[in-house]
């Protein structure tokens, strides 16, 4: 039979927004509350992380880094474990831009009070600008090619203690430096009596009792470096008072679908997105220091508004550099062996949010991401090769990969034709590696029912007990890298929920 | 389907084929063409038996392909000739067909490259000890 176990709170999943969640909720629990943390993955331990690119993906990541869209022209990279996709995020600490935030027009969300929100979180998770000195010279040049070309390299935080620059982070820190929920917010919420439970997977969820009802599935394993769960293997039924979806923006949308609200709730999973990415990489003539040292720390980001697109210096591993790189044959390997010449820079689009792009569930009630590259985003990602190309060969570049260019190895000797060589109609889904991390909305705030999920507080409309904190809460693509604003935005609906409980 | 099944019984036929994709390895036996599979077969175990019932036909369809145009399999073609016809198929119209391509690509990509004998070839050395590690490594080098 299945177990009983009665809470006020669960919050299902443990990244950005569900360990923000626990950490605000945590004083709760001194006042006689119970709130537990349900999270699917287990624990990773960072002692027992060796680096190891297919491994430590495998380890980490959902279908090893690529969970394909419907139509497979756009891969998606989320992890699952104790700390969700922040075990795996660069931890790039960005403030959301002001216009995106007010063209949301919710009532009640105030951007300075986000701002400081963010801020908290930021100053929790310790986000610093790294020395100068400790800059790899992948950094630098992308600095030095935009200074060359008048454009401003913004230099960001990123949240670390004690990081040896091991350039690992897209891999789970070895080091235990990169700052995410697993070593800040869960453990602090853990020691004001917040239950957190892994490898315990929601399947299911419905209204019951005083508040929502969950199916749940504990995997006894055995599972990878010896993670157990905190509670014994087997099928649980929760009932709580309150429920907080913080599953990310493919499991949330998927859960409430199974749910069976969609026929109340026309608008989940709809209105999805992401910030459609694709790496490009500059050849130097002489090695370069870009696998050691912190993968990443500028961006470029004054066209985002008139060219919908935003420049990031990067660097990825051997076999993801391999998939990224177009084509193949005699000038992939080429590039492939000059790894260590290689410069990179991401190209991320911003497109818009639209009813059709959406989450959907087959007939297992798996995720289906129906997600379609728009003209206008491949317009924009064409436009970033271009730039991305101009500033390669500003920092001395003697060849650049451009994926959408035939050949796709572009030589210096071209660089007054990058319009010519770079060009939308050799953008073919398909053919191009696009990916991305950045996955937002499905389950968007607003204020009617017929376009939008939840209230402006994360309260799911007509569902007093149910609330949304994580990213499928946006309504439209934040353009910016937006784990901060995950936080922030799920710091408010925690309070919405402490609210609630304390009532 | 077991996870030994999917790509290492088809190795004769994606031999040609990853010899185009990656030159490098032309040189490889069938048996040192075993471990590269089975890392691609390792994670292949788990996609649904279906993607890997349409992987096995794609690779069949490859070897067979340029019989249309030259009058020969995939095998007996020349490199040159190899990296023709999928040059073709990966720009071709065909939607499905590309993405075919770009999935066997990308799964042979990681067979290769994700061996961490070949990333070290290639420059990748990284090191948990990060900028310490790499200045002892610069400091031996110089010492030597
Ligand atoms: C490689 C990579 C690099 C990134 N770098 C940056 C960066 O530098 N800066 C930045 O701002 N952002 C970055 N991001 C994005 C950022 O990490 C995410 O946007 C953010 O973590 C999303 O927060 P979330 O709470 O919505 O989901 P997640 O953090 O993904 O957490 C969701 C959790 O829910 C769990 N879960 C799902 N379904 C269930 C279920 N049914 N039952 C129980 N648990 C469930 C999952 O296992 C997971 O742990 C990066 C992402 C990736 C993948
Ligand atoms: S670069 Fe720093 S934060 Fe990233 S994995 Fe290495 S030690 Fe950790």
């Amino acid at each position: 039979m299945d177990r009983a176990i009665h809470t006020d709170v669960v919050i299902i999943g443990s990244g950005a927004s569900g360990g923000a969640v626990a950490s605000v909720l945590a004083p709760l629990v001194a006042a006689g509350k119970r709130v537990i943390v349900l999270e699917k993955g287990g624990r990773i331990d960072p002692k027992q992380l060796t680096g190891a690119e297919l491994e430590s993906a495998a380890l980490h990541y959902a279908f090893g880094g690529a969970h394909p869209t419907e139509d497979s022209t756009v891969t998606l990279a989320y992890a699952e474990g104790l700390g969700g996709s922040t075990l795996v995020y660069t931890g790039t600490s960005m403030t959301p831009p002001e216009r995106v935030i007010t063209g949301w027009k919710l009532p009640g969300l105030d951007y300075d009070d986000l701002v400081k929100r963010t801020e908290k979180y930021a100053a929790q998770n310790g986000a610093t600008f790294i020395e100068e000195s400790l800059i790899n010279e992948n950094n630098q040049l992308f600095k030095k090619g935009c200074e060359k070309l008048g454009y401003h390299a913004r230099q960001f935080p990123i949240n670390i203690r004690g990081c040896k620059g091991s350039s690992l982070c897209n891999l789970g820190c070895p080091n235990g430096a990169k700052q995410g929920t697993a070593q800040v917010q869960i453990p602090a919420a853990m020691k004001q009596g917040v239950e957190v439970v892994t490898h315990a997977e929601v399947t299911a969820l419905r209204t019951g009792g005083r508040g929502g009802i969950l199916d749940v599935v504990v995997d006894g394993g055995p599972h990878t470096h010896g993670s157990v769960s905190d509670w014994p293997a087997g099928k649980y039924v929760v009932h709580a008072h309150t429920v907080v979806m913080a599953a990310g923006a493919i499991y949330t949308p998927t859960l409430l679908m199974r749910s069976g609200l969609v026929a109340d709730l026309p608008a989940i999973g709809r209105f999805w997105t992401c910030h459609p990415a694709h790496i490009l990489a500059g050849e130097h003539d002489k090695p370069i220091t870009n696998f050691v040292g912190f993968p990443k720390s500028y961006v470029w980001e004054e066209r985002v508004e008139t060219e919908r697109y935003v420049l990031e210096s990067c660097m990825y591993m051997p076999f993801i550099t391999a998939k990224n790189l177009t084509g193949f044959g005699p000038d992939h390997e080429r590039l492939m062996a000059a790894y260590d010449r290689l410069q990179m820079i991401l190209v991320l689009a911003c497109d818009d949010a639209l009813p059709d792009q959406r989450v959907t569930i087959d007939q297992d009630g798996k995720p289906v991401i129906q997600y379609k590259l728009m003209p206008k985003t491949i317009e924009a990602m064409v436009r970033g090769t271009r730039a991305a190309a101009e500033i390669f060969f500003a920092a001395g570049a003697s060849a650049v990969h451009a994926p959408s260019a035939r050949p796709t190895l572009i030589e210096r000797t071209e660089n007054a034709d990058l319009n010519t060589r770079i060009r939308t109609e050799l953008f073919k889904p398909g053919t191009i590696s696009v990916s991305a991390a950045h996955l937002m909305g499905g389950c968007r705030m607003g204020v009617s029912k017929a376009d939008s999920v939840t209230t402006p507080l994360g309260q799911v409309h007509g569902h007093d007990w149910l609330y949304v904190a994580d990213a499928s809460l946006f309504p439209t693509a934040l353009e910016i890298n937006p784990y901060l604003t995950i936080m922030a935005l799920a710091d408010r609906v925690a309070e919405a929920v402490a609210d609630r409980e304390g009532q | 389907m077991s996870n030994q099944e999917v790509l290492g019984p088809l190795a004769r036929q994606i031999q040609p084929v990853l010899a185009t994709f990656i030159p490098a390895t032309a040189r490889l036996t069938l048996a040192e063409l075993a471990p590269v599979l089975a890392r691609v077969d390792e994670r292949l175990a788990q996609e649904p038996p279906e993607l890997q019932r349409q992987l096995q036909l794609f690779v069949r369809i490859l070897w067979w392909l340029p019989l249309f145009t030259t009058l020969r399999t995939m095998g007996s073609l020349r490199p040159e000739q190899r990296l023709k016809v999928l040059n073709w198929l990966q720009d071709c119209p065909v939607t499905k067909l590309r993405l075919g391509l770009w999935g066997l690509r990308t799964l042979l990509f990681l067979g290769w490259y994700g061996d961490p004998a070949v990333q070290e070839k290639l420059g990748y050395r990284p090191n948990v000890g990060g900028w310490d590690a790499w200045n002892a490594a610069q400091a031996q080098k110089r010492g030597q």
